[in-house]
């Protein structure tokens, strides 16, 4: 019997009913903090309802902590109410940037790797940090162009973040096959070559092809893909058990099609747990 | 100089379909602008995805039209701020200068809703709090409509129309009641209660902040032979005041 979060969902409106309600050993719930900085509503008080029942994690996308330019202030204050307010167990943010003088691009953009590029987002992710009281994992994005201008490689920037900051990791199992298959790099050895001690949850989502047939798509919109699922086990062999979210923003299925999938990683994580850790 | 600010310019311009700037930074082939279209994709579709979940009726009665003018409207109003809760303030408008105001009412509609989902928590006035009053103190109250509770006035079949995409099921009892619409917080949901022209006077001069008495003799005005005393309880029930601000008990004896 685990007491702690194991496999877990990430949370929509249409679901507050069914995971309110549901039990299952370890099971958590993720939700973007940005849909729920409002002054009241209906929406907060379920969360609250949920978060009674289970542990919570609060997902920034909107932080943008490779801009350069500090985080939003206002951002980071309506961030530290929710985090008081919910006591999430994770929070996290990703590498990439979105918003920018005072303009928001729903998106989650890229950036060459730079010594300077470093710089800024230690002291952004510092700043989260402070602002916060905690530290946060940081997570990998799809990439979907190959830039010239990088000084470290993903890994390597992570790492040297994670060493200058005591941030975290939010390892994107999806993001590193998709990026692997759009910008031609083997998924198994970024994997293999991330500090495992430093990894503190793992995301999987489903992706699609792309229109034009050459890159692939985080869509978040379809089942997890066989070969992540078997980058999963890989990674769960060498670093042990993390908690694992089960992503879908898109073509939501019924709650329980989800917590089939969000079985299957329970079972996974079961696994990792019995099984030597890979040196 | 090739710096992250250089680059991050230019990367916006290339959002907005201008790729020359990023050439310093592109690995070069075709590639490149096919991953740049990826991210310009999913940025516009961000902005449109925001603006149909915002206003999910008028999205519906017009797929096509909407996009049109959402995808118009998320690039030239862009999201100021990384919450989308209540992105598109603006967006009505915007159908409304395009010609279409069937769109834009009932986007105006969605907006009213999603204010009553987000606005500000407070305790309701119940119907003893009002009991408790004295008839002369009634007359004088001030009762603000609750922070969660937005109202509107159409005429017409515009809310029943809105309803009907939104899949929401509304008791009319009255032909006067299917004009107006009265957006409560109820069991965790946003519910569309019937308003008629009484009701809707009678709010709309609280919200304006006369008292209770002026607001009675407002929604008479407007409906003269309305039954005041059903209007007002409905809007009780509904949870539609505020908890009330009532004037400090007199210190000693009356003049």
């Amino acid at each position: 019997m685990n007491h702690g979060p194991t496999a877990g969902l990430s949370l929509k409106p249409e679901h507050y009913a069914d995971a309110l309600a549901r039990r299952a050993d370890g099971l958590w719930f993720e939700v973007h903090p940005e849909n729920y900085m409002s002054l009241g509503g209906p929406r907060l008080a379920w969360l609250e309802a949920v978060r009674r029942e289970h542990p919570l994690s609060l997902h920034g996308v909107g932080m943008s902590l490779a801009a350069d330019e500090p985080p939003d202030a206002g951002h980071l204050a309506a961030l530290r109410r929710l985090v008081d307010r919910f006591e999430p167990f994770v929070v996290s943010e990703h590498l990439a940037w979105s918003t920018r003088r005072g303009a928001y691009h729903p998106d989650l953009l890229p950036f060459p790797r730079s010594r300077a590029a470093l710089d800024r987002v230690a002291d952004n992710v510092s700043r989260m940090q402070d602002a916060l009281g905690r530290p946060v994992l940081i997570e990998n994005p799809a990439l979907y162009v190959a830039l010239d201008g990088h000084d470290f490689d993903e890994v390597g920037f992570l790492t040297a973040l994670h060493r200058r900051t005591g941030c975290g990791l939010l390892v994107d199992v999806n993001n590193v096959h998709v990026g692997a298959a759009n910008l031609g790099y083997d998924p198994a050895a970024y994997l293999a070559a991330l500090p495992a001690a430093a990894i503190g949850e793992i995301h999987l989502a489903g992706h699609a092809l792309d229109a034009g047939g050459r890159l692939l798509i985080d869509s978040h919109d379809a089942p997890v893909a066989e070969p992540v699922w078997a980058l999963l086990d890989d990674l769960l062999a060498r670093i042990g058990p993390r908690p694992v979210l089960i992503e879908r923003d898109d073509a939501l299925p019924p709650f329980e099609t989800l917590m089939v999938e969000r079985e299957r990683a329970a079972a996974a994580l079961a696994a990792a747990a019995e099984a030597p850790v890979d040196a | 100089m090739r710096d992250l600010s250089a680059f991050q310019d230019a990367f916006e311009r290339a959002l907005d379909g201008d790729e020359r700037g990023l050439a310093p930074w592109l690995a070069g082939g075709p590639a490149d602008a096919e991953g740049l279209k990826v991210y310009r994709n999913t940025v516009a579709k961000g902005r449109l995805d925001a603006l149909a979940a915002n206003f999910p009726a008028a999205a519906a009665a017009d797929p096509a039209g909407f996009a049109a003018l959402a995808l118009t409207h998320g690039r030239e109003r862009p999201p100021a701020r990384p919450s989308l809760m209540l992105y598109g303030e603006d967006f009505p408008d915007r159908l409304a200068a395009a010609g279409e105001t069937a769109l834009a009412d009932l986007a105006r509609l969605d907006r009213l809703w999603l204010e009553a989902l987000f606005a500000a928590d407070a305790p309701a006035a119940s119907g003893g709090d009002f009991a408790a009053l004295s008839p002369e103190d009634f007359a004088g109250t001030v009762a603000p409509p609750h922070p969660g509770v937005r109202f509107a006035w159409f005429g017409g079949d515009v809310v029943a129309r809105w309803r009907r995409l939104r899949g929401a099921a509304t008791a009319i009892s009255s032909e006067d009641e299917a004009g107006g619409v009265l957006f409560v917080r109820i069991d965790g949901d946003i519910e569309s209660l019937a308003l008629d022209r009484a009701g809707f006077a009678f709010l709309d001069a609280c919200r304006s902040g006369v008292p209770l008495g002026a607001a009675a003799e407002a929604a008479l005005a407007a409906a003269p032979r309305a039954d005041l005393q059903t209007v007002f309880a409905r809007l009780i029930t509904a949870g539609a005041f505020a908890a009330l601000d009532r004037p400090p008990p007199a210190k000693g004896p009356r003049p």
